[in-house]
């Protein structure tokens, strides 16, 4: 009976994404554009809107710091987890249930304070922190922009 | 060479879609080598829209779309597909002297919309042409873009399937979803077959009354449908049947994986079974008294009927022209209330039926409590719960408020053009536009051309939800606006 399970084919992936921001919309859109399986998590309804016309995934209203919440999702079966709320204490939570109790082999998180960084690395999670990003991105572009003026 | 495919415009793949369905009753000829001269009627249409539609795929060329012109796009493709396919499914019952051209088309749309409505005599058409009838149906009742997608799928795919009206999504992806939906299709028509073949039925009436029934269509190969059979156990089987293919997808996906606690907390499970334990002891009574039956072969005849008429289904174990009118009075209403959303059902659906009642309980309950009292009434569907908020109540009530003028609507032309009494013509308008198919008599071998088009135009609105034939038509206006302007 294994054929009416939710996310059966181990082969394409199943990714949860928790938090229906614009940067977890537009991530659940590109995966599911892919025909790839994606679920998403949000506690509010209203942020499904972001999600395209075209997105085929499954969308879970619900806290996601909720054990039974990420059950229903079916987290067990995932092989990532995406946990991309607007806040890093959920987000640090959600990630270590991910990990720990679940035991899902990637899980990235996102992480607007960089100073708890080091947390992570401590539980093996990859994380993206935006702060981080930018703050080397304009590096760079200033230095490019010094260049050009040496030059 | 499945890039291509892939890419190609879905109008084409659509079209060419209808032509391989129309091809398939070809498949019953090895059984029937007699009807092998009726094998052009199907091969000449079929054909021709095959190659129509290779032509769409190579001529349209699929641009990027903004979301906007792609949501139009979808709406007007959907109220295409639907429009050419009844066409075209008209033209093998022409082309093999069954019918006229406006009966016709009438079986044709009859059979995609699931409907069951007939004018073809059942006992001197040729068994090929009997298959066609109820494989249209069982077509008709996932939908042309559903079947579509099982085969191949392409961007715009989600944008289809929702302006199709199918509002469940079953697994993380769509090709998933299509797929296991398609799946328990197809393990309920084995299933079906089976269990009828094992009560003595004819192996090809097991299958076209297994079509029947799982898609709510109702076409027979028996002029006196299931009552035909005298038997107790092939009731059974259907009311079963009928009650399947009435059920949510999503609902009947809990139940294949035996979550029956989740599947029995369902709002529109829970309001099927009110609805029948209330109207199955009511009209059996009723029978009872106004013709005299046993309470057994009341209640027997009680529960196949209202099932029928509920599920939107339309077999009969008996004729319904001596019935008291208090009864025929309850079947109209089953009609209307119709199946669950989300099946192959027709009618107003279940869950919009009990979100209005609950919205009118709610509201005869604000006015007795205290005026900051706030309460939100939800239903339960196979997803989880989910609440009666605005929106959803301002569709749901714009929904009913067009489904009942269009029925007033419908039931006063019928009167007009057919000159039969007002009951009559609510049952039969009702039947139309529930995708049902029960008929009291008015419609027929011999019924006029007039009342054909009248019942034709309520089964299309009906199936496709109404709202798709105005956005549809609202699209095709939105896209032409926008070439004038470049």
């Amino acid at each position: 009976m294994d054929f009416f399970k939710t996310a059966r084919r181990k082969d394409s992936g199943y990714t949860v994404i928790i938090g229906c921001g614009r940067l977890g919309a537009s991530l659940a859109n590109a995966i599911s554009d892919k025909e790839a399986s994606v679920m998403m998590v949000d506690r509010d309804e209203r942020a499904f809107r972001k999600l395209g016309a075209a997105y085929g995934g499954l969308t879970l209203t619900g806290d996601a710091t909720d054990i039974a919440v990420l059950r229903s999702a079916e987290i067990e079966r995932a092989d990532t987890v995406v946990s991309v709320t607007n806040d890093d204490n959920t987000n640090i939570m959600v990630a270590q249930i991910a990990r720990n109790v679940c035991h899902i082999p990637n899980v990235i998180c996102r992480l607007y304070d960089p100073e708890r960084e080091i947390v992570y690395k401590e539980f093996g999670i990859d994380t993206i922190c935006p702060t981080v990003l930018s703050t080397r991105e304009i590096d760079r572009l200033l230095g490019k922009s010094k260049e050009a003026k040496e030059a | 060479m499945k890039q291509r495919i892939t890419r190609a415009s879905n109008v084409g793949k659509l079209t060419a879609l209808i032509g391989l369905l129309l091809l398939a009753p070809l498949l019953v000829l090895p059984f029937f080598p007699e009807d092998a001269p009726f094998a052009a009627a199907f091969l000449v249409p079929g054909i021709a829209s095959i190659l129509l539609g290779l032509a769409l795929c190579l001529c349209v060329k699929t641009q990027p779309l903004t979301m906007q012109e792609a949501m139009h796009h979808g709406n007007l493709l959907v109220l295409y597909i639907w429009l050419y396919g009844c066409l075209a499914g008209a033209l093998p019952f022409v082309l093999g002297g069954q019918l006229t051209f406006v009966q016709a088309l009438f079986e044709a749309v009859s059979g995609w919309t699931t409907t069951g409505l007939s004018v073809m005599d059942v006992t001197v058409t040729p068994p090929i042409f009997l298959f066609y009838r109820s494989f249209m149906q069982f077509c008709g009742g996932l939908g042309f873009v559903m079947i579509m997608m099982t085969f191949v799928q392409g961007r715009m795919g989600m944008v289809l399937y929702n302006a199709e009206g199918h509002p469940d999504k079953l697994m993380p992806t769509l090709r998933e979803t299509v797929r296991t939906i398609v799946l328990m299709y197809m393990a309920f028509l084995a299933v079906g077959v089976g269990a009828y073949a094992l009560c003595g039925m004819p192996v090809f009436d097991a299958v076209l009354h297994t079509m029947g029934a799982l898609s709510t269509g109702g076409f027979s190969n028996q002029a006196e449908s299931i009552g035909a059979y005298h038997s107790v156990a092939i009731e059974g089987i259907t009311v079963v049947l009928m009650l399947v293919g009435t059920t949510n997808f999503a609902i009947l996906l809990l139940l294949v994986r035996r979550k029956w606690r989740d599947a029995l907390r369902c709002s529109e499970l829970r309001f099927l079974g009110a609805l029948l334990a209330i109207f199955v002891p009511v009209t059996a009574l009723v029978l009872m008294t106004g013709l005299y039956m046993s309470l057994g072969e009341g209640l027997r005849q009680a529960l196949f009927n209202i099932v029928s008429a509920l599920s939107t289904t339309g077999y009969a174990t008996m004729s319904y022209e001596r019935w008291p009118k208090a009864a025929i009075g309850i079947m109209i209403l089953m009609m209307l209330i119709g199946g669950g959303a989300g099946s192959t059902a027709g009618g107003i659906k279940l869950s919009r039926t009990l979100i209005m009642l609950k919205a009118s309980f709610a509201e005869l309950r604000a006015r007795v409590s205290p005026e900051h009292e706030v309460r939100t009434p939800s239903i339960t569907r196979a997803q989880g719960r989910t609440p009666v908020d605005a929106p959803t109540l301002r569709a749901t009530s714009g929904f009913v408020t067009l489904y009942l003028l269009l029925f007033a609507a419908g039931t006063l032309l019928l009167c007009i053009t057919e000159g039969a009494p007002l009951a009559n013509c609510m049952f039969e308008f009702a039947s139309s536009l529930g995708t049902v198919g029960l008929f009291i008599g008015l419609t027929g071998p011999t019924t006029r051309a007039a009342t054909l088009l009248v019942e034709i135009a309520g089964m299309l609105l009906g199936r496709l939800e109404i709202f798709l034939v105005f956005t549809g038509l609202g699209s095709a206006v939105f896209l032409m606006r926008q070439r004038k302007h470049r």
